[in-house]
C-alpha cells in the first residue's frame, strides 16, 4: 500500500478533525479506523470547559484555561490554538450541512434528557437555556412509546429553576407511529423516520396540532428528544420551525445520541470529498521505528500483518473507552508503542470517592510536549513525527470539566499543521 | 394495646424467616430493617445453596443440617434455587490425603457424592483446568438471597406479617426484667415511635451485638468479612469447589447470568465495614487461578463484601475456624425475659434457624400451632392462563424469567405487562421490564432504587446500571413513585453504590465501561456538577 | 486463547445497532448487541433465542464498528447454528445456501433451459411459495462454469510467475465473464493462474442460512487445499471479498479446531495483488482507452461490499481503479447494499434489503456515472435491480480498458 504524507489512526472526532485539517493543507491522509468512533453514540455539541477544579466557569471559557493545570492539554497548546480550532470546526460543520456553532463567547448551557443543563461550547444554537427562557412557554413533548423520553423528569427538574419560574412548563404526548414494534424503540429510530418525507410529515403535523390548540398569544419553545432528522437535521428544523412557529430544541442524551451521528455524517463526507481514505476495521497493533522517527504502523487483522506507511502519523486513539490505552491491575499501557503510563501503582489510588468528581484515572494517558509528540519520564521526544491527540492524550479528566469535545477537536486541529 | 406480640429486628434472611414463620403460627409480629430487605450479608455471599459437604470434614453436624435443608428449600423455594449441580474438584495443588475423610464424612453426613472423571468434568465445565486430578458430584445448588427474603416477605404478609424498612431500632425497653417494647426511628420520616411488644427477636445479623447492647445485654459474636467477585458472565453452569479444607477463594458459583467467586475470611472493622479493597480482589483472582486458569481474562463487574456474624464465645477464634453453627441465646438467664438473639448460621439452614427460634418464642408465648416452612412453598406456580397472558406480551424465553422473579406477585404483573409500554426493556442487560420496575416500586418496603434492583437484577448486568438507571427514574418519575421526587439525588445515590463495587476492579473491559458510565452522566447529563440556576 | 463464546468485552456502548443497516430499517430486528453479545450471557444459562435473531443478514457492520472487538456477528451466526440444530432451516433457506450443489446437479441442463426455468413466471411463483422474493434479483446460470470454461482456456506460454485463483462461488456459477477477466489481467501480469478442482464452496452461505456442519465440512477441506497451495509459496487470490472475509476471519472464530497451527488461512483480495503488480511495474497502467471520453465510461461510481470493509485491508479496488489514468472512480460511501449474499432473496427480507439498499441507489441515480464497480457478486445483482446501471467487478474494468474496449 502506497504511502501517504499523514496516517491518522482513529476515526472519533479527534481523528476526523486531523484528518480533514491535514487535508485542508494538500497533503494525503489515509485514516485507519478500529471501530466507528465515539462520535457515531454521542451528541451534537462540542464541550470546551464547563467547570475548574469543579467550580463553574462563568463567562468564556477560553479566559479559564488558564485556571488548568500546565500538563493540561489545553495549556500545552494555547489559548490561540483552541480560538483557531473552534473556528475551523465551525466552519468545517457550516459547509457541511450543520449548524453547529457559538453564537456568544459564553458556554450555552443545554438541556438533558434527566432535566439537568450541562455547559457546553458549540452546538445548535437553539440548544441554549437562554434561548428557552426567552419563551412564555416551553412545551415537553412526550413520547411514552420511548422508553428513553423522560418528560416528566424533565419537567419536575425545570420547575426547580429559577429562570423557569414564570414560565408556563406543558407536556404535550405525540402518538406512537408504525405501531407495534418488537424492538424497543430509540430517539435514533424516530429521527431517521424523520428523516424521511413521511417521517417529517408525521412530527411535523402532530407539533402543529398541539400547538394549535393552545393559546397562541404566547411565544412557545418545544423540547424534544433529539429526534429532528440525522443527515437532514438542518433543514428539517428549519421547515418545522416555520411551520409551527415555535423554536425546537433537543435534549442530549445517553448512547446513542442522534447528534453525534450528524457530526459524524457531516465529517465522514468532508473527508470523502477531500480525498481522505477511511480504512475501516482495521487494527493497528505495532508501530516500525528507527530512532526517534516512525516508519510505519502495524495493522493486523485476520492474523495477517500489512505495513501502513507515511510520513507523519497523528495517533488518535482514545482512552480507556476507545482503546487507546488498555489498563492492567495497577498498570496503564498505550496500545499502539505499547509504552508504559505514568498510572499509579496502587488500584486504589486510581479512583477518587465520588464517581462523579474529578478521578485520577480519567487523567491517565499519553504525555506529550508542545508539539505533541509523546514524551519519555525525562521529558525528551519519543518520537519526532508521531502525534497524540483526543483523549489518549494525558491531563484532562473530561467527564467532569465537560472538555472532551474541545479537547479533540482542538489536539486534533493542532496536530495536524505539524505533520 | 399491642399491635404486635413479637418485634422481629433485621431484615435479613433469618428475620424475615422468624417473620414468616410466626406469622404462619398466627403470631401478630413486625419486622424492623434499619435499611432495606437483604441489604446486609443475606445479599452478600456467594449465593450457595450448600449440600454440606464443603463442611463434612470439619463439622458433620453442620453438614447434615445444609444437605437437609438444601431438600427443603428445593421443595418450598423452587423460584429462588437454580438447581445446578455441584462439583468438588481437586486440583494439582491440594493434598489427596483429604478426599477419602472427606468421602467418609459426606457420606455419614447423609451427602451423595458421584465421581467424575475429569475428562469428562472438563467436557461439562471446558474452562476447568487441565490438571485437575479428581471430581466428585455433590448436591450443591444456587440459591438467589435477594428474591429469597423478598419471597419470604411476601408470604408473611399474606399471613399478617408486617414489614418495616428504613426503620432503625434506638433503644428496647424493660420493666421488671421483662422486655415491654422497643423504640424504633422511621428514617425517611425522621419520626421515632415506641412498638409495645411482649417478645423483640434479635436477628440482626452483624449488629446484633449492638442490639443487645441496646438491651443492656451481651453476646459474643464477632463481625468476619467476606469479600466476593461477580463475572459478568457464566463460565461455569455447576458449582465448583476446591477439594481441601475450607479456604479463602475456594467457590465459584454460577448464578443467573453471572458468575460468583468467593471468598475471603477477615475480621471486620465494624458491622458497616463492607468496601471491599483492591487487595482482596487480586488475592481472590489467584486463589481461583488452580480451578479456572483463564479467570484474570474473565471480567469482573464488581467486587462486594458482606459480614458473618460469627458466634466467637471467649475461648474461640474468629475466622475460618469459627463454628459456622447457629447459636440461639434467651436472654432471659442473663435477667432480660421476652429477649431472645439468633446468630451464626448459613444462608442455607436460614428456615431451620428460624424455625427454631419460632419454636422458642411460642413456647414462650403459650402458642402450640406446628412449624410449617418446610412444606408450604415460599410462592405458588403461576396459574396457566397467567403464563399465556404474559407469553402475549413477552418472548418466550422472557415469561419463565419474569415469573420465576416474582414467585406469589407474577399474577399481579400480567396487568402492567398488558399496559402500553409495560413490556419496554427498561435493563437490556438483565433484561428487565418496565412492568416489573412499576410492581416493585409500588411496594411498601421499596424506597430506594437499590430494592428495585434487589426484586428485579435491574442494574446488576454488564453495564452496572448506566442504562437502566436512568430509565428507571424517569418510568417512576411518570408514575409519581415519592422517592422518584428528587430523580437526580436518587441517581447520584445508586451510581455512588455502583461505584463502590467498581473501584477495586478498575481495569480491562470494566474501566472501559467506568469512563463510559461517567461519560454518560458527567460529561452528557452533567449529574453531579453544579448549576447557577437551580435552587 | 480466551473462550469465543465469552462475552466480556462489549461494554453496551451501542455502536453496533447504531451502525446496524439492518436494525436501521426493521424495527422488529433487535439489533446486533442484544441477540449478539447481551443476548450470549442468557445462552450460557440456557435461555432460548430471541425471535428476531433470523433478522441478521451476517453483513458484518456491528464487527466493523464495534471499538472493543466484540465478535458479534459470530455470537449470531453460532447462535443461528444452534438454533438450526432445534428447528431445521426452510427448504428455501437450503436452496439459498447450496447454490453450489445446485449447480452440480442443474449441470448437465443447459442453461438456456435452467434459465428459463428461473425466469419463467409459474417457476418464480413456485419459488416464491418457497420464500424467495418473486421480485428479487436472482441471478441467471451461466451456461458454462467459470471452472468449465477455464479449462478450456488456454493461458499464454511461458508466463513467468503462478498465483492460484479461488473464484467464489458467483463467478463460478453466475458470472463466469468476471473470472476471465480476472484471468487475462494475471496474464498480462506475467502470472499464468492456476483453478485447483480441491477448493468447494467457501461456506458463508451455509452459515448464514443455518447449516452449521456443511460449512465445516467445507472449511476443513479449503484449508487442507490451501496449504497444499500456500506450503509451494503460491498466493491464493479471490475475487470474492465474502470468501476472504470466510477463510480469514471467520475460519478461526467458528472452527478454531480446524485451524492448523501457525496458518492464517489468507486469501489474497485480487485488486490488491493488482494493485501491488502495478506498483511492482508488473502491469502497467493502460492509456487512456479510446473513445472513453465520449461514451462517458471514464467515470465510476465505486461501492464497497461490507464483507470487503470488514476485512480492514482498506478499498484496494477503488485504489486499482483510481490508478488507471483518466478515469474518475467516485466512492459511493452509502454503506450495505441490502442483499447480503442470499438475504435480500427472501420473501420476508426482500423489502428490508431493498430499504437498505436505497441509499446507494439513490447514491447510483444521482451519480453521472453510467457504470458502476464492486468486488461482490450479489452486491452487483443487487445494485443493477436497485440502482438500475450496468456494474462490473474493478477488474473487468481494468481489463476493458487494457483491452481498449
Amino acid at each position: 500500500m502506497k504511502p501517504t504524507d499523514v496516517l491518522v489512526v482513529g476515526c472519533g472526532l479527534a481523528g476526523l478533525t486531523a484528518a480533514l485539517t491535514a487535508a485542508s493543507r494538500g497533503k494525503t491522509v489515509r485514516v485507519a479506523a478500529r471501530g466507528a468512533g465515539t462520535l457515531a453514540i454521542g451528541n451534537a455539541c462540542v464541550d470546551v470547559l464547563g467547570y475548574v477544579n469543579g467550580e463553574i466557569v462563568r463567562g468564556n471559557p477560553l479566559d479559564a484555561l488558564g485556571r488548568l493545570p500546565e500538563d493540561h492539554p489545553y495549556r500545552i497548546m494555547g489559548t490561540e490554538a483552541v480560538v483557531k480550532a473552534l473556528r475551523f470546526f465551525s466552519r468545517l460543520c457550516d459547509e457541511n450541512g450543520l449548524d453547529i456553532r457559538t453564537e456568544s463567547r459564553e458556554n450555552l448551557w443545554i438541556p438533558t434528557a434527566l432535566g439537568s443543563f450541562k455547559p457546553t461550547c458549540l452546538c445548535h444554537p437553539y440548544m441554549d437555556r437562554k434561548s428557552l427562557q426567552g419563551h412564555d412557554r416551553v412545551i415537553i413533548a412526550h413520547m411514552p412509546w420511548l422508553k428513553d423520553c423522560h418528560a416528566q423528569m424533565i419537567k419536575t427538574a425545570f420547575a426547580r429553576q429559577k429562570g423557569f419560574r414564570d414560565r408556563e412548563l406543558r407536556i404535550v404526548e405525540l402518538a406512537a407511529f408504525g405501531g407495534q414494534t418488537h424492538r424497543n424503540l430509540t430517539p435514533l429510530d424516530v429521527a431517521r423516520f424523520v428523516d424521511t418525507p413521511d417521517g417529517e410529515r408525521w412530527l411535523s403535523s402532530q407539533l402543529a396540532n398541539h400547538v394549535a390548540q393552545l393559546d397562541a398569544g404566547l411565544c412557545t419553545a418545544v423540547l424534544l428528544p433529539p429526534v429532528l432528522g440525522v443527515e437532514r437535521h438542518r433543514e428539517i428544523r428549519m421547515r418545522m420551525t416555520r411551520n409551527t412557529g415555535c423554536t425546537l430544541a433537543e435534549t442530549v442524551i445517553p448512547p446513542p445520541g442522534v447528534g453525534g451521528l450528524r457530526i459524524r455524517h457531516a465529517l465522514t463526507q468532508a473527508a470523502a470529498r477531500a480525498g481522505v481514505q477511511i480504512m475501516e476495521n482495521t487494527h493497528i497493533v505495532a508501530a516500525r521505528t528507527q530512532g526517534r522517527q516512525c516508519l510505519s504502523l502495524v495493522a493486523e487483522n485476520n492474523g495477517r500483518g500489512r505495513e501502513l506507511a507515511a510520513s507523519s502519523f497523528i495517533v488518535a486513539t482514545g482512552g480507556f473507552l476507545g482503546g487507546g490505552v488498555v489498563a492492567s491491575p495497577g498498570k496503564a499501557r498505550e496500545t499502539i508503542f505499547g509504552f508504559d503510563l505514568d498510572a499509579p501503582e496502587r488500584i486504589e489510588d486510581w479512583g477518587a470517592p465520588d464517581l462523579l468528581d474529578a478521578q485520577p484515572y480519567a487523567r491517565l494517558g499519553v504525555k506529550v510536549n508542545g508539539r505533541l509528540n509523546a514524551i519519555t519520564p525525562d521529558g525528551d521526544a519519543r518520537w519526532d513525527n508521531v502525534y497524540f491527540a483526543g483523549r489518549t492524550l494525558a491531563g484532562y479528566d473530561f467527564a467532569s470539566e465537560k472538555s472532551g469535545g474541545g479537547v479533540a477537536i482542538c489536539s486534533g486541529h493542532y496536530a495536524a499543521p505539524r505533520c | 394495646m399491642r399491635a404486635f406480640r413479637v418485634v422481629v429486628i433485621g431484615g435479613g434472611a433469618t428475620g424475615i424467616g422468624i417473620l414468616r414463620d410466626l406469622s404462619m403460627r398466627g403470631v401478630t409480629a413486625v419486622l424492623l430493617e434499619q435499611g432495606g430487605l437483604a441489604y446486609g450479608t443475606s445479599s452478600r455471599f456467594h449465593g450457595l445453596l450448600h449440600s454440606g459437604a464443603r463442611y463434612a470434614v470439619s463439622d458433620v453436624e453442620a453438614a447434615r443440617e445444609c444437605i437437609e435443608e438444601n431438600a427443603v428449600l428445593r421443595r418450598i423455594g423452587r423460584h429462588c434455587v437454580e438447581k445446578s449441580e455441584g462439583l468438588f474438584v481437586l486440583t494439582a495443588e491440594d493434598d489427596e490425603a483429604y478426599v477419602r475423610p472427606w468421602l467418609e464424612a459426606c457420606a455419614e453426613a447423609g451427602i451423595t457424592t458421584e465421581a467424575v472423571a475429569p475428562d469428562e468434568a472438563r467436557r461439562l465445565e471446558p474452562a476447568l483446568s487441565p490438571e485437575i486430578r479428581q471430581v466428585f458430584r455433590v448436591p450443591d445448588g444456587g440459591i438467589d438471597g435477594f428474591r429469597l427474603v423478598w419471597h419470604n416477605a411476601m408470604s408473611a404478609r399474606r399471613h399478617g406479617g408486617q414489614v418495616r424498612t428504613c426503620h432503625k431500632v434506638t433503644g428496647i425497653e424493660s420493666a421488671n426484667g421483662r422486655v415491654t417494647a422497643v423504640e424504633v426511628c422511621d428514617t425517611l420520616k425522621k419520626e421515632t415511635y415506641r412498638l409495645a411488644c411482649e417478645y423483640v427477636v434479635n436477628a440482626a445479623g452483624p449488629w446484633s451485638g449492638e442490639i443487645a447492647r441496646m438491651a443492656g445485654q451481651t453476646v459474643d459474636i464477632t463481625p468476619d468479612r467476606g469479600t466476593l467477585l461477580a463475572f459478568n458472565h457464566r463460565f461455569t453452569s455447576h458449582i465448583v469447589n476446591r477439594l481441601h479444607e475450607s479456604a479463602d477463594g475456594d467457590i465459584f458459583v454460577p448464578h443467573g447470568s453471572i458468575t460468583i467467586l468467593g471468598t475471603t475470611s477477615a475480621r471486620a472493622k465494624n458491622p458497616a465495614d463492607t468496601t471491599p479493597a483492591p487487595e482482596e480482589v487480586l488475592r481472590l483472582l489467584s486463589l481461583g487461578e488452580p480451578l479456572f486458569p483463564a479467570v484474570r481474562e474473565y471480567r469482573i463487574l464488581r467486587a462486594f463484601a458482606g459480614n458473618r456474624p460469627l458466634y466467637t464465645p471467649p475461648d474461640h477464634d474468629a475466622g475460618r475456624s469459627a463454628s459456622r453453627n447457629f447459636v440461639i441465646v434467651d436472654h432471659e438467664k442473663d435477667g432480660l425475659a421476652g429477649f431472645v438473639s439468633i446468630f451464626g448460621g448459613k444462608l442455607t439452614t436460614y428456615r431451620l434457624m428460624a424455625e427454631k427460634m419460632t419454636d422458642l418464642v411460642c413456647g414462650r408465648l403459650g402458642v402450640a400451632t406446628p412449624c410449617r416452612t418446610a412444606e408450604v412453598p415460599l410462592a405458588e406456580q403461576p396459574s396457566e392462563e397467567m403464563l399465556a397472558r404474559a407469553a402475549r406480551r413477552l418472548p418466550a424465553h422472557r415469561t419463565q424469567l419474569v415469573a420465576e422473579r416474582l414467585g406469589d406477585q407474577f399474577a399481579d404483573i400480567v396487568g402492567g405487562l398488558e399496559k402500553s409500554g409495560g413490556s419496554d426493556l427498561l435493563c437490556e442487560c438483565e433484561l428487565v421490564t418496565r412492568a416489573e420496575v412499576e410492581l416493585a416500586a409500588g411496594d411498601e418496603a421499596t424506597h430506594f432504587l437499590h430494592d428495585i434492583r434487589f426484586r428485579t437484577r435491574l442494574g446488576m448486568g454488564t453495564c452496572q446500571g448506566s442504562y437502566c438507571s436512568l430509565r428507571a427514574m424517569g418510568a417512576l418519575t411518570e408514575i409519581g413513585a415519592p422517592f422518584a421526587a428528587d430523580a437526580q439525588a436518587a441517581l447520584r445515590l445508586f451510581l455512588q453504590e455502583r461505584w463502590r463495587g467498581l473501584r477495586p476492579v478498575m481495569w480491562g473491559a470494566q474501566v472501559q465501561e467506568i469512563e463510559l458510565g461517567r461519560a454518560i452522566y458527567g460529561s452528557t447529563l452533567n449529574l453531579n456538577g453544579g448549576d447557577d440556576e437551580t435552587d | 486463547m480466551t473462550d469465543i463464546a465469552q462475552p466480556d468485552r462489549c461494554i453496551v456502548c451501542t455502536t453496533c445497532t447504531v451502525m446496524c443497516p439492518v436494525a436501521k430499517n426493521c424495527l422488529d430486528f433487535l439489533g446486533p448487541r442484544m441477540i449478539g453479545p447481551a443476548h450470549q450471557r442468557f445462552r450460557l444459562l440456557g435461555m432460548g433465542e430471541d425471535e428476531s435473531l433470523h433478522y441478521c443478514s451476517n453483513c458484518k457492520n456491528c464487527d466493523i464498528s464495534c471499538p472493543c472487538d466484540v465478535p458479534v456477528s459470530t455470537f449470531i451466526m453460532r447462535a443461528r447454528a444452534e438454533a438450526s440444530r432445534e428447528k431445521p432451516p426452510k427448504f428455501r433457506d437450503w436452496i439459498l445456501a447450496h447454490g453450489e450443489l445446485l449447480a452440480c446437479w442443474l449441470r448437465f441442463i443447459p442453461a438456456v433451459f435452467k434459465n428459463f426455468g428461473m425466469g419463467f413466471a409459474p417457476v418464480r411463483l413456485l419459488l416464491h411459495a418457497l420464500g424467495i422474493a418473486r421480485q428479487a434479483p436472482l441471478p441467471a446460470f451461466a451456461a458454462q462454469t467459470f471452472r468449465r470454461k477455464f479449462k478450456s482456456l488456454s493461458q499464454p506460454q511461458n508466463l513467468p510467475r503462478q498465483v492460484v485463483l479461488f473464484p467464489g462461488c458467483f463467478v463460478d456459477i453466475y458470472e463466469p465473464e468476471s473470472g476471465l477477466d480476472i484471468v487475462a489481467v494475471l496474464n498480462r501480469a506475467g502470472y499464468e493462474a492456476i483453478t485447483p478442482e480441491g477448493f468447494v464452496c467457501c461456506g458463508l452461505p451455509l452459515v448464514a442460512n443455518g447449516f452449521w456442519q456443511n460449512a465445516r465440512q467445507n472449511a476443513r477441506r479449503n484449508l487442507e487445499e490451501l496449504a497444499r497451495w500456500t506450503d509451494r509459496g503460491l498466493p491464493v487470490l479471490t475475487a470474492c471479498p465474502s470468501c476472504a472475509l470466510m477463510f480469514g476471519k471467520d475460519y478461526a472464530e467458528y472452527f478454531p479446531d480446524l485451524l492448523p497451527r501457525n496458518l492464517s488461512p489468507v486469501l489474497v483480495d485480487v485488486c490488491e495483488f493488482l494493485t501491488g503488480c502495478m506498483e511492482r511495474g508488473e502491469l502497467s497502467a493502460p492509456d487512456v482507452a479510446p473513445g472513453a471520453a465520449t461514451t462517458g465510461d471514464d467515470h465510476i461510481l465505486y461501492h464497497a461490499p461490507c464483507h470487503l470493509r470488514a476485512l480492514g485491508a482498506g478499498l484496494p479496488g477503488l485504489e486499482l481503479l483510481r490508478l488507471i489514468p483518466g478515469l474518475r472512480a467516485e466512492y459511493a460511501d452509502s454503506g450495505c447494499c441490502g442483499i447480503s449474499g442470499s438475504y435480500g432473496f427472501k420473501k420476508d427480507k426482500y423489502a428490508i434489503g431493498m430499504r437498505v439498499g436505497s441509499a446507494l441507489f439513490s447514491a447510483m441515480r444521482q451519480s453521472d456515472a453510467k457504470l458502476c464497480a464492486s468486488e461482490c457478486g450479489t452486491c452487483r445483482v443487487q445494485m443493477r435491480h436497485g440502482g438500475g446501471k450496468q456494474t462490473l467487478h474493478p477488474v473487468s474494468i481494468l481489463r476493458r480498458w487494457l483491452d481498449g474496449k
